[in-house]
């Protein structure tokens, strides 16, 4: 039996995000392969956030219920809405983490996951299906220019930087009730 | 913590919030051993009601790093470690772990950076 299926479960959402993070950075050096890389950093990003719900969750007095979908913004939104409280800085911690300059880039990631479009609207740009561009031609998201490298620059910067600090906070909140 | 092994653990007191417990420790592959950009050590204070044994108007301040960002902290005198090495300068400190050979090594850092930083304050450099 691996000694790792022992680990809380935020660390074991925490350590498939720091996979998809390898992966991504993998895949963003070579243009055609751009909207996998961004698919790789938006699935980085959502499994950090849930990583750190689910540490949360089970270290403080806050319940997140954790469900098996790529839904990301409910689970920021939650985030940033745990009480402020004079005993504690980890909501202001949290609240820091998912600023409002940062979180509206993050929304621009997520809103690169594929959806089914409303009705009358064209598909959107998304990093897997075929979509139609601003002259309603359909496109390929592994097309050449789909994706700058300005916007994978900064999806990427953000994403790195969300996660690494993730890591460090779900990393302090498995260590606190075994501290006392 | 398997995962995170512990070489290191203080609890210490500061000059502020007497009734509080201050702890500080060193976790090997902590934060993925890398070292905090914003030159900040990781600390979270919890109170009562979040499921800690602790009396109801005390918060526990935990303090926790990884080697090399100690190590960093250590030589750039990050501001975050300062009480702690104060601590430890003064005798304010209790040991509660150190891991053989590789904590009792980094105690004594800490214990060597303080006296650097004693130094420092005493000519006025800091």
């Amino acid at each position: 039996m691996s000694s790792e299926t022992d680990l809380p479960s935020g660390k074991v959402w925490l350590r498939q995000a720091l996979s998809d993070l390898e992966c991504a950075t993998l895949l963003e050096v070579r243009p055609e392969l751009r909207c996998h890389a961004v698919a790789k950093y938006q699935q980085t990003l959502e499994k950090s956030v849930k990583a750190l719900a689910v540490a949360v969750s089970d270290n403080t007095a806050v319940q997140i219920t954790i469900r098996f979908n790529h839904e990301v913004e409910g689970y920021i939104n939650i985030l940033q809405r745990v009480p402020l409280t004079p005993t504690s800085n980890v909501p202001q911690r949290i609240r820091s983490l998912f600023n409002a300059r940062d979180t509206s880039l993050l929304h621009d990631l997520i809103a690169q996951a594929p959806r089914r479009p409303a009705p009358g609207e064209n598909f959107a740009r998304n990093t897997e299906y075929p979509f139609q561009n601003a002259e309603g031609e359909w496109a390929a998201p592994a097309d050449a220019d789909v994706y700058s490298l300005e916007e994978l620059r900064t999806w990427s910067r953000l994403t790195t930087k969300t996660v690494l600090e993730i890591e460090r906070l779900v990393g302090v909140l498995y260590r606190t009730k075994r501290a006392v | 913590m398997k995962d995170q092994p512990l070489l290191l653990a203080l609890y210490y007191a500061t000059d502020h919030d007497p009734e509080d417990i201050f702890l500080f420790e060193i976790a090997d592959k902590f934060g993925g051993n890398r070292i905090s950009e914003d030159s900040e050590l990781m600390e979270v204070t919890f109170g009562a009601g979040t499921g800690l044994q602790i009396q109801a108007d005390q918060r526990l301040h935990l303090m926790v790093t990884n080697p090399r960002e100690f190590d960093m902290a250590v030589q750039k005198r990050w501001q975050g470690l300062q009480k702690v090495g104060q601590a430890v300068r003064s005798g304010r400190f209790q040991t509660l772990y150190a891991a053989p050979e590789a904590g009792e090594n980094l105690l004594n850092v800490l214990r060597n950076g303080s006296a650097i930083w004693q130094g420092l304050v005493a000519a006025g450099a800091i």
